[in-house]
């Protein structure tokens, strides 16, 4: 209540505040014409009485400044003259405004752009319900590296039926279908799922509903639940439910909308449909496919819930030994399975945004520190003249507040522009990316950095320069409080360049794993090449006579465009191919110590494909129009097979078979590896056969690549016509050129050094600009004293190596630092690089290069200007 | 000892809200009351009075309104708010102890310790 008394007399005060200084002269006149009356009535004439009035009362304007100082006005004024006067000193020298000014913006931006992403990907929980309750599960086995693999359909439901740890679980893979019977067919991304995903997520439909307990046994009917985006594009009828759609040729009941913010496991899901496995399916234990999500129940931790799985795994492996034998489960919480690759890659960028603005901010306690110095003389005076230690005090931090309001105002503008940035060159790249905004507790985040920054490094030098000495600033010339800065100045320089150089290394080996991934060769030729995938409906070819069919009349019929020099079909697009790998029986080869089948990856291939996108064969043959599906079965390995298994004789005429096909294969030619996966990864072993001799009726999809004469993209609508012809209901998905699958592949890589490189960049210059602003200050400090030496004979050279050893000496000793810090934190960016180790000696030795030559370059102007000192001048001007 | 007394730290503030719990007052008025009401033997600087005043109604113990003076002319009007009335028995309740206590330490004689 008295709180709120003295509120409202202040907001009173300061907004109506020339009433309230019309009333105070009126009151205190009041007082002083009463006064003067009774002293008239006591016998004094009128001149007698006011001056004895006046003198009574007091300084009238002194009396007021005292009323104003009760009302809580005064602060406001001395607020706004300090600002003023604040203004007209950074106004005064630009440079110095500038630099800092900059500095803070791009230290300030970078981390809440960096931040916005943090936030959004890594700090915010997902969509879900309780989301910290949902793990993923993996099947992981010794034998597979512990790689976290698929789980297979029996496993699922044998893990489903047998933990108790988990409330509910649920399985899902990709399976993308055709939607037909509309005006134009195209391919959906769908997901084949349990029909316990939904409660298990804790999501609702929309519009409509879930699957229901049993909408996902064998005979179930088809139904189809569609995502936000799609029901928009389907005309967003609120009658949507109880509608039909065809499917791969069948038709599905629409029975929900899913909410617009809903994207398990993807935000491209165009819809979901239950996961109707036929007996013989649902008991396949080789096949692993399905990914597989639980919710733990709200008592259970999650080693009790590994310890179960554990005993369930070992349990199975006992009933099953022939597919489960050293088979285990592996959990990891949902979110970590979302964001993991991001992480590494966000904390990074973080991390060297962090390092951006803790450089920015010594190089603005650094400018701080100088302009103290050479204020004293300022500060000085005005502390004789009467002005306390906290006016001053209140004065340097109003100045520093100042710039720190602009340059955080205009960091929150860059970052504005920069988060817009994020959303567009991080689509795909970062998950849920179109969603980042610079939100309110990011804000919040730059509003904390900046005041920090503020109050640590406005306020260190500000109490420094307050600290003044009256009689030694004003007899010594601000000499004594220099030589104490010059100190701190250097250590504060040092840091600068100790910080900038962790975060150039960090730049240069991102920047050498750049230049290793695009040096590397994908094995195949990416240019001119158009692709596009094909999703056969499984009701139109069913068998694999059909499907291999329809892909070779789609190639024929490709080939004759004009314009179009090869084609060919591979099961899996090149550079970002997944590679399922298979089993496989060998005649003749070094197993190893082990029994074990060995694994590897397997492709079917249309003939003529190895020549269209520019594979060379190296031994034996290519596939040809014999080798029809009634023909000889027949294969080409990859080199790493070959040496691995077939390390000493040749490898054509070799035999091998597939566990679950039986029949032998011969092997007719040796081609080399191929970047299947991208750039980073090796693809092992791999087993090629005709697409005419696949045996797995369900992998019914191709990547169909078009060698072209001009530009890929021209040849996109001949090509789908020509596809078209033969099945109009056949949608193509995926179309690209090559070279946009290369690029994409290496973009997230790229992204980050980009980002890296540009911090860096600037920490460079900031530091940069420290060690130039120390040297230039200590010359223009220590004129008389350079002049006086100079005139007691000290050769020019002597001088400059005296400045230059001094200055380099700072850098030095920060660079030392910097080597130091960066070879112990160099680990840390292990999952990031490729092709060069974290303690890479030449990225050191080259960036500890640049630094010595870019700082020496940036003192020797200083050093030079002391030996154009004119000791006369300088001397009288003492 | 006669004559005028120099008005003792910090009572300033007490003596205004005595003055006017007797009726509200312009600051002019508040001086001369504080006077007659001692008997003319406490002296108050005269300029001390406004911001003490301004202190005292920020501080929402007084409250202020304009109003006509004795002469016609206009005035500002001070009085006691519910707020500065209970600060004023506060006060008045403290000055008495302290008083009481500081008589009973100078009144102390060496036989009675």
């Amino acid at each position: 209540m008295r709180l709120g008394a003295r509120l409202h007399s202040w907001l009173r005060a300061t907004l109506h505040r020339s009433r309230m200084e019309r009333e105070m002269e009126n009151e205190l006149r009041f007082h002083i014409e009463r006064f003067r009356d009774d002293l008239m009535r006591g016998g004094l004439s009128i001149q007698e009485a006011t001056r004895r009035a006046q003198a009574e009362f007091g300084a009238i304007e002194a009396r007021k400044e005292e009323c104003r100082e009760a009302l809580g006005v005064h602060l406001f004024d001395e607020l706004r003259a300090d600002l003023r006067y604040a203004l007209r000193m950074l106004r005064k020298s630009p440079a110095f405004t500038t630099v800092a000014i900059l500095s803070l913006a791009l230290g300030i931006g970078a981390n809440t752009i960096i931040f916005s992403a943090v936030n959004h990907v890594l700090l915010r929980s997902l969509p879900y319900q309780q989301p910290a309750r949902l793990f993923a599960l993996w099947s992981r086995s010794a034998s597979h590296g512990a790689e976290p693999m698929h789980v297979s359909a029996a496993d699922f439901y044998d893990w489903r039926e047998q933990s108790h740890a988990f409330e509910s679980l649920a399985a899902y893979a990709s399976w993308p279908m055709n939607l037909t019977n509309v005006d134009e067919p195209r391919r959906l991304e769908t997901e084949l799922v349990s029909a316990s995903l939904f409660s298990t997520l804790g999501v609702n439909a929309q519009i409509g509903r879930t699957f229901l307990a049993d909408e996902d046994q064998e005979h179930s009917p088809f139904v189809v639940i569609i995502s936000h985006h799609l029901w928009r594009e389907m005309g967003e009828s609120s009658r949507i439910v109880g509608r039909t759609v065809t499917l791969n040729g069948s038709l599905a009941t629409v029975i929900g909308v899913m909410p617009p913010d809903f994207a398990f496991p993807a935000p491209d899901v165009d819809a979901w449909v239950p996961l109707s496995l036929s007996s013989e399916n649902r008991a396949n234990r080789e096949g692993r496919w399905l990914a597989v999500i639980g919710r733990l129940r709200a008592n259970i931790n999650r080693r009790d819930a590994a310890a179960e799985m554990d005993v369930i795994a070992s349990r199975l492996a006992a009933a099953y030994p022939a597919t489960n034998t050293g088979w285990n489960a592996s959990l990891v919480p949902l979110q970590d399975q979302v964001v993991g690759k991001t992480r590494p890659i966000l904390l990074t960028l973080q991390a060297g945004a962090i390092l951006l603005l803790l450089i920015s901010c010594a190089n603005l306690a650094n400018l701080l520190l100088a302009k103290g110095v050479s204020r004293a003389r300022e500060i000085g005076l005005r502390a004789a003249l009467g002005a306390s230690r906290g006016r001053i005090l209140r004065q340097l931090i109003v100045e520093s507040s100042a710039l720190a309001v602009v340059g955080g105002g205009m960091g929150l503008l860059l970052s504005l522009q920069g988060v817009g940035l994020v959303r567009t060159f991080g689509d795909g790249l970062i998950p849920r990316a179109g969603e980042i905004r610079l939100s309110g507790p990011v804000a919040l985040f730059a509003v904390i950095m900046t005041l920090i920054t503020v109050l640590i490094f406005g306020l260190v030098p500000a109490i420094h320069a307050s600290r003044v000495d009256l009689r030694e600033q004003i007899s010594s010339g601000g000499r004594a409080t220099a030589r104490n800065v010059e100190r701190k100045r250097g250590l504060l320089v040092a840091i600068e360049v100790g910080l900038a150089c962790v975060l150039l290394i960090g730049a240069g080996l991102l920047g050498e794993s750049l230049v290793h991934l695009l040096s590397t060769a994908p094995g195949l030729r990416t240019d001119h090449l158009l692709t596009l995938r094909l999703t056969l409906s499984r009701s139109h070819y069913r068998t694999n006579a059909e499907q291999n069919a329809f892909f070779d009349q789609i190639l024929r019929h490709v080939k004759d465009l004009p314009g179009v020099l090869a084609a060919g079909e591979i099961s899996d697009t090149p550079l970002e191919g997944n590679n399922p790998t298979f089993e496989f029986d060998l005649e003749g080869a070094i197993h190893g110590p082990s029994d074990a089948p060995i694994q590897a990856g397997l492709r079917p291939i249309s003939v003529g494909y190895l020549q269209a996108v520019g594979i060379p064969l190296l031994k034996g043959r290519n596939f040809t129009l014999d080798d029809r599906a009634d023909g000889a079965p027949v294969a080409l390995i990859n080199q790493t097979m070959a040496r691995r298994y077939w390390p000493i004789s040749n490898p054509v005429g070799r035999k091998l078979r597939l566990k679950e096909g039986q029949r032998w294969i011969s092997v007719v030619g040796l081609v080399p590896d191929v970047k299947h996966m991208g750039l980073r990864a090796d693809e092992g072993p791999v087993v090629y056969v005709p697409y005419a001799q696949k045996t797995q009726d369900w992998l019914a999809w191709t990547t169909l690549l078009v060698r072209t004469a001009g530009e890929p993209m021209d040849f996109v609508r001949a090509v789908r016509g020509a596809i078209r012809s033969l099945d109009k209901n056949q949608p193509v998905a995926e179309v690209s050129t090559l070279d946009q699958v290369l690029t994409r592949s290496i973009a997230m890589p790229r992204f980050t050094t980009v980002v890296i490189a540009a911090v860096s960049g600037f920490a460079l210059l900031i530091a940069v600009i420290g060690v130039y602003g120390l040297l230039a200050y200590t010359v223009a400090q220590r004129t008389p004293e350079l002049a006086v030496r100079q005139a007691l004979g000290a050769s020019s050279i002597r001088l400059v190596c005296l400045l230059l050893r001094q200055a380099m000496f700072r850098v030095l000793t920060g660079l030392a630092g910097g080597l130091i810090c960066a070879w112990l934190l160099a680990q840390w960016l292990q999952s990031l690089l490729f092709g060069v180790r974290p303690h890479d000696l030449p990225t050191f030795a080259n960036v500890a290069g640049l630094f010595v030559l870019v700082s020496f370059a940036a003192v020797l102007a200083p050093a030079l200007r002391a030996t154009k000192i004119d000791p006369t001048n300088a001397l009288r001007a003492e | 000892m006669s004559g005028h007394m120099d008005l003792l730290q910090g009572t300033l503030d007490m003596l205004i809200l005595k003055a006017v719990s007797l009726g509200p007052l312009h600051g002019y008025g508040v001086l001369l009351r504080i006077q007659q009401i001692s008997g003319d033997r406490l002296e108050i600087q005269q300029g001390s009075l406004y911001p003490a005043l301004y202190r005292l109604e920020h501080q929402g113990l007084i409250a202020s309104e304009w109003g006509e003076s004795e002469n016609k002319r206009k005035a500002k009007y001070y009085r006691l708010t519910a707020a500065g009335r209970r600060q004023l028995q506060q006060e008045r309740r403290n000055w008495n102890r302290m008083a009481d206590i500081i008589a009973d330490i100078l009144n102390t004689a060496a036989e009675e310790l």
